[in-house]
């Protein structure tokens, strides 16, 4: 039994265990103990996952990063899937980007079985004795991880980074005729749609939301989630694609703001299947009702943008911890043996949005003022995992049952953004072709690669020019080793000129973190940050803005992108472990041999065992 | 050198293309050049058969609907095919013609269509062994009229089979015909439209009537089309010819009969217009997605009486009416859904001897015959506006924007960035 909480941080655990707040942690902790965990290079939650699942280091499971980049084009994409697509004609098959053997396999080779709920990076995955459903990497019916819609009334506003924004208009009788924002139509450059109507009842703060869906009417109600709604979109040629959509009434009176989920796949007739084998989404569905199943749930960009607040986004959240409990619960009453993985990973969104609550100087409580409005929601979250161990624990008192707790990362501070490609130009190392006002924006507007050495897609990976490896490289790799060395040195002498002290932890060459069979994927340098630092969204992007820090004031204050030795995850074991030095990379040994079976050839970690 | 041109009206690409049953097919595309076409406008199968003949799009041609203007006139005639400039071009004089035959779509005898197909095939392979013609030419009309008359056969219901045992039918035609063909030969498999839903028309003149662009001495008595209503030239901007576009005409002195929108304010009445039509609604507020075209953007060439402004509604799933009727003031008319020639054209080129391959963006209906003349060695010429889908080549690759827009798409909502 392993339960997954992303992103929780072993001070805070220890913090809460000393002052009794989380019993059945400390429980666990007593049977068999609780370590640090060390995490991936770098500490981001599609890599660790992926080498707890594997065995293996990045360089063997290939997920080096959120985003990785084609290096003929040097876009940068999504590193979790890609679309292969027969041609023209066919619809696109969705493809993993993850290589090697998941343990769960291994298991269902010798007949055991899994229920594997939610685990990073397995969208799609191979057929195994029991059921798998997705989680992130499943994308929402837009293609995206999640797009969400905000309506409004109000008059001159503009759409925020992933959204859609729909002006309303209020005819008579206060009825509003509005859709939902479907599928894109790249062939016309517009989306699918799906009509509804709302009827305002101000006097009840409320409306009724009316369309050809399943319900057909849905009651809003000011300020709560609505159910979901289950939607058809049709598209040309006679076909249509299931969805559905969450609705939020944020305001009615006089302006009627609505906000709404990204349009989740309909588990009935998904656009591609979420879950192995197919059908198992369905009856999931069946037994627990309906329920998210993009790969990232939490409305965290609605909070970051101010459509929502942090009483709606926690009562989101709510509905996600419920509903994974459910979905977990499930699993425990009918697999009498084998293994059962469940991630929450609302730990870690939480955290993410609710870091500056507990850090009064943070740079974004200066910008919204509200620094000392939620001082125990980041306990709470820690209390509320405590909670589902303990429900778990009591079904399963006896020390036949493993339970496992493991997080894949743990948490820190992000005060400061720091704009790695802005230090590439700087240095010289990224050049533009000539001086103009779209110099530095995402996806590498206006570089020069006949002249540019190296570059920087995600999260602190470094890329050289390399000849022969990218569309238009130009480092010969007899040069590799000494243009590595000097970027080294820069970034070494580099100092935050805000605190004259240094932002970065060290910088680390691929060739030392990384073997394997995608070690030709992996980037030539990784950026391990300080504490409070975290390479920047633009840099993620391919962007380059004019400054090489930036005080972080989003409300995505917290962060675990930083050196990996400072965010090691937690583990804690119902019987007695070697803590000393576990990595997440012993988890896939360790969970074998509970069953009996020997680690793999690939495999790269020890059982902990004693 | 022949060249074999099979047109099939109203081919719905991913159910041939994408058929998993479809070898012929299947195996075809690996060494050929297809894609889907952009819009054909205006779309009218007559005129888009005028595009193909001709090597040129419908502005070049001065055919902007399926009611000719030429006369400058409002009682409209259709214009005559023969007469048109594709004919006189000749480029495909040299021809042998087949077609499928005629049947009763509503009783489709499946035996019968797929004997018809088993004749084609054996005259047209006859015919190339003959090899008396340049050119061979099938057109086909009856998977159009069988799909138009069973739409329920794409839900999986009746006729389902029928259907799938008509496309694999041609599947089977398309590797006989394919498999008759010599090295240096071409093969053209063109289909100018695919079909669509339609579900309801817009009243354009009634709304340039509501905007006061369009006066009338005397309302009509019931509903009115264009040509039948008592018009004010003497206060009216502009009027409007329907279809599956609509077209949008200034009263412009000098070209109308009573003109009297001065050329000078031409452009700027035209640009009020067309932001006008960006905010129209229906009768419960509801915005009513309008695309405004500006000819000059939509044609390469701009001859005949050419329209100020075309109007697609709610991407061609809402026609365009240009009557006018007394007694209901709405803008948009609800229409039986049904389903009708859409935009979504496709092709397939298959010739030993070109470098053209794999999915072509953004062909269009125009390029395809300067395309085979190029294959075939011979002048493009200079009257024709499409180009060579071959010229440029060297310098083609993937647009970039496109990759970047999919890349952007598919990381929107990584709290991350």
């Amino acid at each position: 039994m392993i339960l997954g909480f992303d992103g929780l941080e072993p001070d805070i655990v220890a913090r809460l265990m000393e002052s009794g707040q989380l019993p059945h942690f400390e429980a666990l902790k007593n049977r068999g103990g609780f370590a640090p965990v060390a995490t991936t290079f770098p500490a981001q939650t599609p890599v660790a996952w992926s080498t707890f699942a594997i065995g293996t280091n990045p360089g063997g499971h290939g997920i080096f990063d959120f985003i990785a980049r084609d290096a003929k084009t040097y876009l940068p994409d999504l590193s979790f899937t890609r679309y292969e697509q027969k041609n023209a004609f066919v619809p696109p098959k969705v493809v993993n980007r993850r290589q090697g053997r998941p343990f769960w396999e291994i298991l269902s080779a010798h007949q055991i079985k899994s229920a594997i709920l939610r685990c990073p990076c397995s969208y799609p995955s191979e057929r195994i004795a029991g059921n798998l459903l997705y989680g992130m990497g499943v994308p929402d019916l837009r293609g995206s991880l999640g797009t969400a819609t905000f309506y409004s009334s109000a008059e001159g506003l503009e759409a925020e980074e992933s959204e859609n924004l729909v002006p309303l208009v209020v005819g008579p009788d206060d009825v509003i005729r509005s859709h939902v924002v479907g599928p894109r139509n790249p062939k016309k450059n517009s989306d699918f749609r799906a009509d509804f109507s709302l009827k305002l009842d101000r006097a009840q703060s409320q409306a009724l939301l009316q369309s050809s869906g399943e319900p057909r009417e849905l009651e809003l109600k000011l300020g709560e989630w609505s159910d979901w709604l289950k939607l058809k979109f049709k598209l040309p040629m006679l076909q249509s694609v299931r969805g559905m959509v969450r609705f939020l009434l944020l305001k009615i009176d006089p302006v009627v703001e609505l906000f709404a989920s990204p349009v989740n796949f309909d588990p009935q007739a998904p656009v591609f299947p979420i879950g192995n084998p197919p059908e198992y989404p369905k009856e999931l569905e069946a037994k627990i009702g309906s329920y998210y199943t993009t790969g990232m749930v939490e409305e965290n960009d609605g909070l970051n943008h101010g459509r929502i607040d942090e009483a709606e986004f926690l009562a989101q959240c709510e509905l996600v911890w419920t509903e994974r409990e459910q979905m977990l619960q499930h699993e425990l009453d009918q697999l009498k043996e084998g293994l059962v993985y469940c991630l929450f990973d609302t730990s870690d969104r939480v955290q993410h949005m609710f870091w500056r609550f507990n850090e009064t100087d943070h740079p974004a409580n200066l910008k919204h003022g509200d620094g000392d409005a939620w001082p125990e929601v980041m306990d709470d979250v820690y209390r509320r995992c405590d909670q589902i161990l303990g429900r778990v624990m009591v079904q399963h008192p006896d020390d036949d049952t493993l339970i496992i707790v493991l997080s894949d990362h743990g948490f820190t501070t992000f005060r400061r953004a720091f704009n790695l490609n802005s230090w590439l130009r700087d240095a010289g190392y990224l050049v533009y072709k000539t001086e103009t006002e779209s110099n530095g924006a995402d996806f590498f507007a206006n570089v020069d690669w006949t002249k540019s050495r190296a570059y920087a897609v995600g999260f602190g990976a470094i890329y050289l020019n390399r000849l022969g490896r990218e569309g238009k490289g130009i480092v010969r790799d007899d040069e590799a080793a000494a243009l590595m060395a000097e970027i080294e040195a820069g970034l070494a002498a580099l100092k935050d000129p805000q605190t004259e002290k240094a932002a970065l932890r060290r910088v680390v060459r691929a060739e030392d973190i990384y073997s394997g069979a995608c070690l030709a994927d992996a980037p030539d340098l990784l950026v391990c940050c300080e504490d409070g630092y975290r390479v920047s969204a633009r840099t993620a992007l391919g962007g380059a803005p004019a400054l090489i820090f930036e005080d972080n004031v989003e409300k995505w204050s917290g962060d675990h992108i930083v050196d990996p030795e400072l965010v090691p995850g937690v583990l804690l074991m119902n019987q007695k472990f070697k803590a000393e030095g576990a990595r997440l990379l012993d988890l896939a040994p360790t969970i074998l041999e509970a069953f009996g079976l020997q680690p793999t050839k690939a495999m790269e970690g020890r059982s902990l065992w004693p | 050198m022949k060249t074999l041109i099979l047109a099939i009206d109203g081919l719905m690409p991913e159910l041939f293309f994408g058929g998993e049953a479809h070898e012929n097919v299947g195996g075809l595309l690996g060494r050929s050049a297809y894609g889907l076409l952009e819009d054909v406008i205006p779309l009218d199968l007559d005129i888009a058969w005028q595009i193909f003949e001709s090597g040129s799009d419908a502005g070049s041609l001065g055919l902007y609907g399926r009611r000719d203007r030429s006369n400058r006139g409002l009682v409209i005639s259709e214009w005559q095919a023969s007469s048109q400039p594709a004919a006189a071009l000749g480029v495909l004089s040299s021809r042998q013609s087949f077609q499928t035959a005629v049947i009763d779509a509503a009783q489709l005898d499946l035996p019968a269509v797929l004997a018809d197909h088993e004749r084609l095939g054996t005259e047209i392979e006859a015919a190339l062994q003959a090899g008396t013609s340049q050119f061979y030419l099938l057109r086909d009309h009856q998977l159009a009229a069988f799909q138009m008359a069973h739409p329920e056969a794409f839900a999986g219901e009746q006729g389902a089979e029928e259907l799938a045992a008509l496309y694999l039918s041609w599947d089977r035609l398309l590797g006989r015909l394919a498999a008759a063909l010599a090295a240096e030969d071409q093969l053209l498999l063109v289909s100018t439209h695919s079909l669509q839903a339609r579900t309801g028309a817009f009243r354009l003149n009634q709304w340039l009537l509501s905007q006061g662009y369009l006066q009338l001495k005397s309302a009509p008595d019931s509903l009115a089309r264009v040509d039948q209503l008592d018009i004010d030239w003497q206060a009216t901007k502009a009027f409007a010819l329907g279809g599956r576009e609509g077209r949008i005409y200034l009263n412009l002195a000098g070209r109308e009969m009573q003109g009297l929108v001065a050329k000078t304010e031409a452009a700027a009445l035209r640009a009020e217009i067309a932001a006008q039509l960006q905010h129209v609604t229906d009768a419960s507020g509801a915005p009513i997605p309008i695309q405004v075209l500006m000819p000059e953007d939509a044609f390469q060439g701009l001859e005949g009486v050419v329209p100020d402004l075309l109007l697609v509604v709610d991407g061609y799933a809402t026609a365009v009416d240009e009557s006018v009727d007394p007694r209901d003031d709405s803008l948009l008319q609800e229409l039986n859904e049904e389903l009708v020639m859409g935009q979504g054209g496709s092709f397939l080129l298959h010739a030993a001897n070109s470098i053209l391959e794999g999915e072509i963006p953004a062909a269009r209906l125009e390029d395809l015959l300067p395309t085979l003349l190029h294959l075939r060695g011979e002048e493009v010429p200079v009257q024709m506006s499409g180009r060579s889908l071959l010229d440029g080549l060297t310098e083609s690759g993937r647009d970039r924007s496109f990759d970047e827009e999919a890349a952007q798409r598919r990381l929107r909502g990584l709290g991350y960035l």
